[in-house]
């Protein structure tokens, strides 16, 4: 009798803990991490080795993949939008360098039912002084930065294909452009909003990290709503198609699911 | 007093000591100010408390003619930045950087450049301190990385105690490097030219000179506007499309409505900056206002003044004035001027 008592005890504890509701303090901080998971065409990206086939039938690999983040947002339950302080908001996701695909960042305990960010780096960034221009922004480190039209590249990918029509067979593809400083001008910044409700809200808590999976099919900058083809546009940087790749690109993000309560890496 | 003949030998000693020296600014103490010339207005460009550390401008001087700042140590800024033409690259219509290649622009004088509010003749780059970028990285000038730059810098004997004398840290980083280089150059004031003491009150005009200068303020004063001579903005003056199909601020705004537009560049110093415009094509003064009297072209966007006005209608005698006042813009102070030179 006992040994039931105690069982069944335990199973109410059990199920008191399953059901409790969780309470954030909003005076604490957690973490969070997006976690970039890049494909091309469905398949698990791997540069160099690996071969991807577009819609216009063109099979080519991968050698390089970078792009900023920038302006983090999430959305909380009811409504209520936290920024993430700018300077600790730019990220430079590179295929190339593992830690660079979990940006991850402190935000107030919570519930997040919504990410926001910006694919590229804002037009009041890409005119500040130079001071400013540290870490992922020193415009010598990253080779993300036009020199000559000054203004930061927001996404790099370069690779190789049969099909490419450049002497060389790669194609490279530089998208920037922010918008100018007098005259408005081409501005390829993306708002990228992506709803979690779906597939798991962020639960942020003290000492754990909420990790939003993200998978990233980098094809869509051939497969999207402008047809973007090997033979036709190897190149494209501040001529050609930008705009086109851009909102391309702008819609490879889905979100996957989101790991709540993480354990923090020491 | 009697003088002891060791006493003369001495003296000379200390001279030919002291001369020696003072060939060498970076043997002696002077302290930088920037100085805004009183009919200058409020300069963009802040260094800050208007003043510079010798240390930061004897670095940023330093690294200004290094040829380290190129692939393969041959070419530096003074290579094609010419004091004694204010800066520019004297006889050469477009110039030619690392290995002898050629670029598609002629090079613009440094000069007055804290007043800028972009750089280059497409404005592509939006501060001073940014522009460095641009040659170092440029294929046909230094052709080299920053990041490369960097560690060459780094990795050499005298720069870290350099770096760290102007800016507290031995580390060259891309901030202190470009921001060496910037306010060396913002430093360049050319404002002591003969118009500028006629302005300040110190000379006066020739009668042809102020002739000049009344024909200057009615045909080119929209423009090339008082007391730097440029408006900043982008024009075509009605030149044609060049060989090289450069189209100017349209490379950097792709916008229709800049195409063939180009930086209105300063009149200051032109003797000493020939040849002109952007692809240098003008070696004479002479040929540059022949060009508004008798070669403009109505290309597309070809700026409303010219567009109405079709030419600028002056004499001989109109020219000859108008050239001898474009000669008081001549600043011979500035161009020989030994804190701004190799040292």
């Amino acid at each position: 009798m006992k040994k039931i008592i105690f069982i069944a005890a335990a199973f109410a504890t059990l199920l008191a803990s399953c059901s409790k509701e969780t309470t954030f303090d909003t005076a604490t901080t957690g973490k969070v991490k997006i976690k970039f998971d890049h494909i091309a065409h469905g398949k698990n990206l791997v540069l160099d080795t690996e071969l991807y086939t577009n819609n216009s039938n063109e099979t080519y690999s991968i050698s390089m993949l970078k792009y900023y983040i920038s302006n983090i947002k999430l959305t909380k339950t009811n409504g209520d939008i936290y920024e993430v302080p700018q300077n600790d908001s730019y990220f430079l996701v590179d295929e190339s360098k593992i830690e660079s695909l979990q940006p991850t960042f402190d935000a107030p305990e919570g519930e997040y039912i919504a990410l926001e960010f910006n694919l590229g780096i804002d037009s009041n960034t890409n005119v500040q002084p130079l001071e400013g221009r540290l870490g992922v922004l020193d415009i010598a480190n990253n080779d993300m930065y036009w020199s000559w039209n000054s203004g930061y590249i927001f996404f790099k990918m370069e690779g190789s294909s049969e099909a490419s029509s450049s002497q060389d067979k790669k194609f490279r593809y530089h998208i920037g452009l922010f918008g100018g400083m007098n005259s408005p001008t081409v501005n390829n910044n993306k708002i990228i909003k992506l709803d979690l409700n779906a597939a798991g809200t962020a639960k942020v808590q003290q000492n754990l990290s909420a990790d939003i999976h993200l998978i990233t099919d980098v094809g869509t900058l051939f497969n999207g709503t402008t047809k973007i083809s090997l033979a036709a546009n190897p190149t494209v940087m501040v001529t050609g198609p930008n705009q086109e790749i851009a909102n391309n690109y702008a819609t490879m993000f889905t979100h996957d699911h989101t790991h709540n309560y993480q354990k923090l890496d020491e | 007093m009697k003088i002891s003949k060791w006493n003369v030998l001495a003296t000379i000693i200390f001279l030919i000591v002291a001369c020696n020296k003072a060939d060498n600014l970076e043997d002696i103490d002077y302290e930088m100010t920037f100085i805004k010339p009183a009919h200058f207005p409020e300069p963009i460009y802040k260094l800050a408390y208007n003043s510079i550390s010798k240390a930061q401008f004897d670095l940023g001087r330093k690294l200004f003619y290094d040829p380290i700042l190129s692939r393969n140590n041959t070419i530096s800024c003074g290579s094609c930045h010419i004091s004694q033409n204010a800066f520019t690259h004297h006889g050469h219509d477009l110039s030619h950087g690392i290995d002898d290649q050629l670029g598609t622009r002629n090079t613009m004088p440094i000069m007055n450049l804290a007043w800028g509010n972009s750089f280059f003749w497409d404005g592509g780059v939006l501060h001073l301190d940014l522009t460095p970028a641009a040659p170092i990285e440029n294929p046909v000038e230094m052709d080299e990385k920053l990041s490369n730059v960097i560690a060459k810098l780094n990795a050499n004997k005298d720069y870290p105690a350099l770096f760290k004398k102007a800016y507290g840290s031995s580390v060259v980083t891309s901030i202190t490097l470009l921001k060496s280089l910037g306010q060396f150059m913002a430093m360049l004031v050319s404002a002591n030219s003969k118009y500028d003491q006629v302005i300040a009150g110190k000379a006066t005009f020739t009668t042809q000179e102020l002739t000049g200068y009344n024909i200057f303020k009615t045909q080119c004063n929209t423009c090339h506007k008082e007391p730097l001579f440029t408006d900043y903005s982008y024009r075509n003056n009605g030149q044609a499309l060049n060989v090289f199909n450069d189209y100017g601020r349209y490379d950097i705004t792709n916008l229709e409505e800049d195409k063939l537009k180009f930086k209105v560049p300063s009149l200051r110093n032109l003797k000493y900056t020939a040849p002109y415009m952007h692809d240098g094509k003008f070696y004479t003064l002479e040929s540059v206002i022949n060009h508004y009297r008798f070669q403009i072209r109505d290309t597309q966007n070809l700026d409303p003044i010219l567009k109405e006005k079709g030419r600028i209608d002056l004499s001989e005698e109109d020219v000859a004035s108008l050239t001898a006042f474009l000669n008081t813009l001549n600043d011979e102070s500035f161009v020989n001027d030994k804190h701004f030179q190799e040292q």
